[in-house]
């Protein structure tokens, strides 16, 4: 049994489109039927499957089409994402409890090793919060988080600086006393 | 006094917190584990900040966990104390001991 995924949308698989496959075909790899074996998400540039580079929509259909020979498609600007089965079972990846796009976009100072960890963790407990709370309080959990997690990083990279400030001025003065 | 490291607060909180937890360390644990005990909200970024600090010094190690939905398919990163770090949480428990013996609760002599 395979799974279909439809895809629509503008051309290139943004940034965006990524993190949105990448849930779905991991929640898709719990299934034993699909073919999630063969694919491999590369986080900003696109997908690779079968050893096949993938960063437009229109190379993932052609390339989907080709291997699985179904007509497949994502809703991937939408508000869902549908995935049906052979079975036509539809399963939703609801979107109202994601994180305010602004806010994730607001993470640009965390450091690359961060990044992933982090960004998954605000989006976890973020799901939590929005469980519990109601989507309003999530967002300004969110917010919150976004906004206080900005100054330990500052504060680190200006002790950085500081330090290599120091340094510098340091080896300015034995610079003078070598001939 | 040797080589001993003595934790700052935050450190120990941390390190207290990777302990109760065991398997399931990772950011947002640890940072739930923190709020509930001191009663106010910690930032991912101070936790995160902090347990750089604390690798560089060897009191904890990292690795990389599974990527999940409800994370949007990152990867959790999973932490755990080292020896060293088990050293410096019984050297900071040694040494309030030492400073609180003879006290009383309210801080007065005994």
């Amino acid at each position: 049994m395979k799974a279909k995924l439809h895809i629509y949308g503008s051309d290139r698989l943004g940034k965006e489109d990524m993190r949105v496959l990448r849930a779905l075909i991991t929640r898709w790899s719990a299934s034993t039927d699909a073919p999630v074996s063969s694919w491999r998400l590369l986080y900003d540039t696109g997908i690779e499957i079968e050893g096949s580079s993938v960063e437009t929509i229109e190379e993932l259909r052609q390339l989907l089409e080709y291997e699985y020979g179904g007509t497949v498609a994502a809703t991937l600007r939408s508000s869902t994402i549908e995935l049906f089965t052979m079975q036509r079972a539809k399963v939703y990846l609801p979107t109202n409890d994601q994180p305010p796009e602004l806010g994730q976009y607001l993470l640009w100072y965390l450091p690359r090793k961060d990044r992933e960890a982090i960004e998954g963790d605000l989006e976890e407990e973020f799901r939590e919060v929005h469980d519990r709370f109601g989507r309003r309080k999530a967002v300004a959990w969110y917010y919150f988080q976004v906004g206080a997690s900005f100054w330990p990083y500052a504060v680190r990279t200006g002790q950085k600086l500081l330090k290599w400030g120091v340094l510098g001025a340091v080896g300015g003065v034995i610079r003078r006393f070598i001939p | 006094m040797g080589d001993k490291q003595y934790l700052g607060e935050f450190e120990e909180l941390m390190l207290l917190a990777i302990v109760r937890l065991r398997d399931n360390a990772y950011g947002m644990t640890i940072r739930q584990t923190i709020d509930e005990v001191t009663g106010r909200t910690t930032s991912i970024g101070a936790v995160y900040t902090t347990l750089e600090r604390m690798e560089q010094k060897g009191f904890v190690k990292s690795h990389q966990g599974e990527a999940t939905p409800e994370r949007g398919g990152r990867a959790k990163r999973y932490f755990e104390l080292t020896g060293t770090g088990a050293q410096a949480l019984n050297d900071a428990q040694r040494a309030r001991d030492l400073l609180r013996g003879g006290l009383k609760p309210a801080g007065g002599v005994a």
